[in-house]
């Protein structure tokens, strides 16, 4: 066990310096230059070869990465280019905002979906699963910024249950949090607990089937019983492992929906950034999300042990 | 009953002065963005000024028709034949940090703008030369070539005073110390940045909010769907969006600001080095049409950079010099030995507002025969191919002009400005445009702005299309709110908030 998780340890480091190269030559080939952007409206063309000398892009890719990454392993990510702030401090501020919405709609998702797949699959091929089969391939179709706008439209502006845009911190206002991420929650969890419900669904019609599922119905034990205990634990892995796919899906889908809910998360960050060219954000934007699949990737595989004691060995 | 008559009386006299005693309200706007530094010296964006002014008095104050007002300078005066501009400043003044503002402030202040490492503002200040403290009270700015584009430059980033106690103070960017009439009380970065009024400023009617609230919502719908549901007081909106907010009951004010829009081309590149192409491409686009059906009336047709009414604008010369003649454009085409027209390719910011602009002049462009390639790409990306790297023959987009306009036409027409990419000029141009800096008197200056802008229009450098009025909308309880701005948003100067 503990050689595997060395493992997994050494794949997930070697996944980020890797990921993290392609993203700094990436950049080399997209046109455009901060420079000009920095040094402002009124810039010379003496002032925008100044700003660029001082940003060091005149140096080989090479060199400003390995300088690059030398300080990242101190944790300094640098600066940005263009508020001079802490990279760390920028996307410090706005992770808890990302985390937040990640949380609660794979939360939503979760329950949404297992509850779903489980119904559809003990009701197979009957109304309520025709019904549920036909919403979730609704759900993976529907783009998720168009349900959050939707969801402003009508629970926002119509019916003003909630807040249309922003967010309060979790620590100064719980309620406020919850009501200012309910809809963009929503709306993000729509796809993952879609595709979980799909999934679930095809997992348990599978486990109904098998040998020690009827032995347990046959020994008399309550339905009830059979399901929670001997089903539920045998659809772990496929809902572990969907929902692991899906926290990549969520980050994608976050971004969208932290622009349509004014959420200040990494999404704007990120998109202003890629705009602007500020490399600095975007590599440390990139690493944090990278980092973020991974851990998650870990702890699905380090679930399965749990699910499936044959995997531990 | 007395005693009754006393406890009513007693609470009238209450209410009534409770009423007299509503605390000013918080104004909270939706912006677009965050700010790029709250250093005036580190800002790259002129977006920066909604961010910046509440914080930071500046030498002048310009009226809505661009006028200098005293601000920190109560009076000023040109010496030494134009060449200096001698400002007597307001006694008294303290920065948030309680350094007291004098004329060594001042000297402190233009000194790092102009030779800072990383200063955005050199290069506005290149006419500049020294700083002369006189007394505490009085200062003289010395420039090389004439100071009569200096004073309106002072209205903006350049004239807003810094405490030099803060100058290397690490966290100057979030936590910004000036003159002005509110202090940040909270910074969340690329979020939310909160103003609380500062106790003591000079000038109440410059301070007539209980506090501003600035949320960054990069979405346009977002920011309309927050002013529609009470989160905000008051927002910019594309022109699109107009309708949806009347509807909304919201109250709509166009902003004028400095923004031109327009389609630039480089004398360098494809056939447009011939001026005959060039008018015959302006001649070919229906501003009108543009500005009516894209932008809802928003934009006022104009083939001039400066807009109508502020100083530069050339009286003497048509708004529209080429207005919109399929016929003639064709006939241009055929003199000039394109009779089957031709093509080129054009780089547009990725904006809706912008690609559909670009959009329609390609489709008017082709009924003469002339194609144009059209590329979206995001702002930094087009700016530094167009006109930095000179590597795209057209340009679709907008020009923020200066706060002098000495320094807009330099950027056009002058053979250093960067948004000149072909770096094409006449003596015409440069004569005149020395006379505009030079003469510290406005009538002179708008002379010489005549004959410029005059020449520039003959020479055809670009395909105007018109002086954009940004929409605002806000609620009820935005009061005084005015049409004009000097800068491309507004200054809050004289708005209240009465819930």
């Amino acid at each position: 066990m503990g050689r595997h998780l060395l493992r997994q340890l050494a794949r997930t480091a070697a996944l980020l310096v890797g990921v993290s190269m392609l993203v700094f030559s990436l950049d080399s080939f997209i046109p455009g230059d901060p420079a000009i952007v920095l040094a402002g409206q009124n810039a010379t063309e003496a002032d925008i070869a100044r700003t660029r000398e001082q940003l060091g892009l005149e140096k080989p890719l090479v060199q400003r990465y390995v300088d690059w990454a030398g300080r990242a392993l101190h944790g300094d990510l640098g600066r940005s280019l263009f508020t001079g702030q802490p990279v760390a401090m920028e996307i410090g501020a706005r992770l808890p905002v990302t985390l937040s919405l990640l949380t609660l709609a794979l939360l939503i998702a979760l329950v949404l979906g297992i509850a779903a797949g489980v119904a559809a699959a003990l009701h197979r091929n009957r109304l309520p699963d025709r019904t549920i089969v036909t919403a979730a391939s609704v759900g993976v179709a529907m783009p998720n910024f168009w349900v959050g706008l939707l969801l402003v439209l009508g629970l926002a502006l119509a019916l003003p249950l909630f807040p249309a845009t922003g967010y309060v911190p979790l620590t100064s206002d719980p309620l406020g949090w919850l009501a200012h991420l309910a809809l963009p929650a929503v709306g993000l969890s729509l796809a993952p607990a879609a595709e979980l419900t799909r999934q679930v669904r095809g997992s348990v019609i599978g486990i109904l089937q098998r040998d020690f599922v009827k032995a347990a119905t046959a020994k008399g034990l309550p339905r009830r019983t059979v399901i929670g205990k001997h089903v539920l634990k045998n659809t772990g892995v496929t809902v572990a492992t969907v929902a692991g796919i899906q926290v990549s899906v969520l980050l994608g889908g976050s971004v969208v929906m932290e622009q349509v809910f004014g959420l200040p998360g990494l999404g704007p960050l990120v998109l202003d950034s890629v705009t602007a060219r500020d490399l600095p954000i975007v590599q440390g934007i990139v690493l944090v999300s990278t980092a973020l699949i991974l851990v998650c990737n870990l702890a699905v595989e380090l679930s399965y042990g749990y699910f499936n004691p044959k995997v531990r060995t | 009953m007395n005693l009754m008559r006393s406890i009513l009386a007693a609470a009238l006299v209450a209410s009534v002065s409770v009423a007299a005693a509503q605390p000013a309200g918080v104004l909270r706007l939706g912006y677009s963005t965050g700010p790029s530094s709250l250093d005036p010296a580190r800002a790259t964006s002129g977006g920066d000024r909604v961010y910046l002014l509440p914080v930071y008095d500046r030498i002048v104050r310009l009226t809505n028709a661009g006028e200098p007002q005293p601000m920190l300078a109560t009076k000023w005066e040109f010496t030494k034949n134009g060449n200096g501009l001698l400002l007597t400043l307001r006694r008294g003044v303290k920065f948030q940090d309680g350094t007291p503002f004098d004329a060594q402030a001042v000297k402190a202040n233009i000194d790092r703008y102009r030779t800072m490492e990383g200063s955005t503002q050199r290069a506005v200040l290149s006419a500049v030369s020294e700083v002369n403290v006189l007394d505490a009270g009085r200062v003289e700015i010395v420039c090389k070539e004439g100071c009569g584009g200096l004073l309106r430059t002072l209205g903006d980033n350049p004239g807003m005073m810094v405490s030099p106690k803060a100058f290397s103070n690490p966290d100057l960017a979030t936590k910004p110390v000036g003159a002005g009439p509110y202090t940040v009380s909270e910074y969340r970065p690329g979020a939310r940045v909160v103003y609380t009024p500062v106790a003591g400023y000079y000038d109440k009617s410059n301070q007539k909010l209980g506090g501003l609230e600035v949320t960054a919502l990069p979405d346009d719908a977002t920011r309309l769907n927050a002013l529609r549901s009470g989160q905000l007081d008051m927002t910019f909106l594309r022109p699109y969006q107009v309708e949806e907010a009347k509807a909304a009951g919201l109250k709509l004010v166009g902003n004028r600001g400095s923004i031109w829009y327009y389609v630039g081309m480089n004398m360098k590149r494809s056939k447009f080095g011939d001026v005959r192409v060039r008018q015959a491409l302006n001649y070919a686009v229906d501003k009108k049409g543009i500005t009516e059906s894209l932008l809802k009336g928003y934009c006022t047709p104009s083939d001039q950079p400066l807009r109508e009414g502020t100083l530069g604008y050339a009286k003497q010369t048509p708004k529209i010099v080429y207005p919109y003649d399929p016929a003639k454009a064709k006939k241009l085409l055929a003199e000039a030995g394109l009779p089957n027209g031709f093509e080129f390719d054009a780089q547009v910011w990725n904006i809706p507002l912008f690609v559909q602009i670009g959009e329609v002049v390609q489709a008017q462009l082709a009924e003469v025969g002339v194609k144009m390639k059209l590329q979206a790409a995001p702002v930094p990306q087009v700016m530094g191919s167009y006109f930095g790297k000179q590597a795209t023959d057209a340009f679709v987009g907008g020009n923020l002009g200066s706060l002098d306009p000495s320094a807009t036409v330099a950027n056009l027409y002058l053979p250093t400005g960067f948004f000149n990419p072909s770096k094409h000029s006449t003596p015409t141009i440069q004569d005149a445009y020395a006379k505009t800096v030079k003469s510290p008197e406005d009538a002179e200056r708008q002379k010489a702005f005549e004959t410029l802008i005059k020449s520039a229009m003959d020479e055809t450098y670009h395909i105007g299309l018109c002086d954009v009025l940004t929409p605002v909308a806000y609620n009820n309880a935005v009061q005084h709110v005015t049409a004009d701005a000097p800068t491309w948003t507004w200054d809050f100067y004289g708005i209240e908030v009465k819930r």
